[in-house]
């Protein structure tokens, strides 16, 4: 069954770029990443792979368009080539699709490639949720007391709210919750241990598996 | 699509907002509402011949390799394409064509590459980005590498296929670098041949039915030192031969085995093989006693090697 993509003019003009480089390099680094004995897990590690063939510009512009691809296949459970040809119809012109012709099957096999395959994976298991948070602030208000007949300030109350703005399959959505001090002090005190949970659990689970295993969100730097 | 490797979570939600399933309606009977009388018997026509060639190709009768190559077949292929002049060409049909019978391959090769519209770079490159490999015989991709290799300079894609396949070849446990050691073990050979002597070879272990050359096959593998390929080879066709009751085409085989070529492991597997019908296989008890008169030439007749094999 024929998918459609719609990408927007930024996206476009990423995949125009990836028209643009050097077949033959690309080539090398499909084989490359085929060959990688050891796949990464964080999309970080995977673009320096890239880098190792690429230039940094072509290295930035490839990755962001072949993870959607991938992700893209995954979702919609569609081949590579049914995914490589439906952005072909994405372009309008046709000088533009037959410079996609000469690159889409060395991104369709990059679609396939471990290392895609794996990051990707990674990637919409950390965020295979119904709601994901987008946005968590605390907003601290000062609330003044007035007297009885309003003119005068007697004193104030510091108070905080947290702010949770989220996304589910319906849109965005926002929440507000009071909080005080203890609750404040108890979110720090989870947070950092939290923390301290998910890296005991991917350290141990690493060592006793030798399997790659990251912690969702985290970036290379944090992985050293 | 800012960069996805600051903001997985920003790409993973983009994902979902812009990439739509389309659910198109996907009636079959479509065509026949929007084509012209004319075109839908082509199409009818075209089904018919492509049914008819993988049909017989898929039928578990030991001679369907003998039908895929028949000139009445290959008419009707080369027919389908001069009729095609309006349709891109798609490659699905070569999954059923056989390298097993090679002068039949060549003529199909041949052909293609008298369609010079079908054969240019920007052909290739559409075909082989927009066809799915995955759900092809290692085989039949390996013969397009042979029909296209000449262009392989101009078509990056087209060593990254070959890559893919001695992936793929890797993980069916047949060869590591099957492609490199044809390559040193027949420095001579043009880049062409050696693909198609590949595509042989594979064929005779991914076949389901008994191939013609199974023993050349055998005898190629066991050169690069694919013993586990070669014993495979040996078993599994003699087996097909078995199960499809083609004792004749057995007999055939044994007469045919080049037990000069061959080495130890090759012999004793064939002897082994065949050793259930050996009553009905006349040639065995010839090749028995060549195996012996060799492997005595040779020096490696060890006292018991052949016993319970006559």
């Amino acid at each position: 069954m024929p998918i459609k993509v719609k990408p927007d003019k930024d996206q476009l003009a990423q995949l125009r770029h990836c028209t643009r480089i050097d077949a033959s390099k690309l080539a090398d680094l499909v084989i490359h990443l085929s060959d990688l004995a050891k796949p990464p897990l964080i999309a970080d590690q995977l673009l320096t792979e890239i880098k190792s063939k690429l230039s940094s510009e072509d290295a930035e512009a490839l990755l962001p368009p072949v993870l959607s691809m991938s992700m893209i296949a995954r979702s919609s459970e569609s081949k590579s080539t049914e995914v490589v040809k439906a952005f072909r119809n994405a372009f309008e012109s046709p000088e533009e699709q037959e410079a996609w012709d000469k690159i889409a099957g060395l991104i369709q096999v990059l679609i396939d490639a471990p290392a895609i395959r794996l990051v990707t994976k990674a990637m919409q298991l950390s965020y295979d949720y119904a709601n994901l948070l987008r946005k968590a602030n605390i907003v601290t208000d000062l609330r003044p007391l007035f007297d009885d007949s309003g003119t005068v300030v007697e004193g104030g109350v510091v108070t905080h709210t947290l702010r949770i703005a989220y996304q589910s399959d319906d849109g965005g959505h926002d929440l507000s919750l009071a909080i005080d001090l203890k609750d404040v002090q108890k979110l720090q005190e989870q947070c950092e241990r939290a923390i301290k949970k998910g890296t005991s659990i991917r350290d141990e689970f690493s060592q006793s598996t030798n399997k790659p295993c990251m912690i969702s969100g985290e970036s290379e730097s944090h992985n050293e | 699509m800012s960069s996805v490797a600051l903001d997985p979570r920003g790409l993973v939600v983009q994902v979902r907002e812009n990439a739509e399933r389309a659910y198109l309606d996907y009636d079959s009977n479509d065509w026949y509402r929007s084509t012209a009388r004319q075109a839908r018997f082509g199409e009818q026509s075209t089904s018919r011949a492509t049914m008819g060639l993988c049909d017989e190709q898929k039928s578990s009768s030991g001679i369907a390799a003998e039908q895929v190559a028949s000139p009445t077949i290959w008419n009707r292929v080369a027919h389908w394409f001069r009729g095609r002049t309006e349709k891109p060409l798609t490659l699905d049909e070569f999954q059923s064509v056989s390298p097993n019978d090679v002068q039949a391959f060549d003529q199909f090769v041949t052909f293609l590459r008298q369609q010079e519209s079908c054969n240019s770079v920007e052909d290739w490159n559409k075909k082989l980005a927009y066809t799915d490999f995955d759900s092809w015989p290692v085989k039949s991709t390996i013969l397009i590498l042979a029909i296209s290799c000449d262009k392989q300079d101009d078509i990056p894609v087209w060593r990254v296929q070959l890559n893919r396949c001695r992936k793929n070849l890797q993980s069916l446990g047949i060869h590591n670098n099957l492609f490199e050691s044809l390559r040193n073990q027949y420095p001579a050979d043009s880049q062409h041949s050696l693909l198609l002597k590949a595509a042989r070879m594979v064929d005779a272990l991914e076949t389901q039915v008994a191939t013609d050359d199974y023993l050349d096959s055998a005898i190629a593998f066991e050169q690069l030192n694919e013993v586990r390929s070669a014993l495979a080879c040996v078993y599994r066709n003699a087996r097909y031969r078995l199960r499809d009751g083609q004792i004749k085409e057995l007999d055939s085989d044994v007469r045919g085995f080049e037990f000069s070529e061959a080495k130890v492991d090759t012999m004793l597997a064939i002897l082994t093989a065949t050793a259930p019908v050996k009553r009905n296989l006349a040639s065995r008890s010839t090749l028995y006693a060549n195996i012996q008169r060799t492997l005595k030439k040779r020096g490696q007749l060890e006292r018991g090697l052949l016993d319970g094999l006559q």
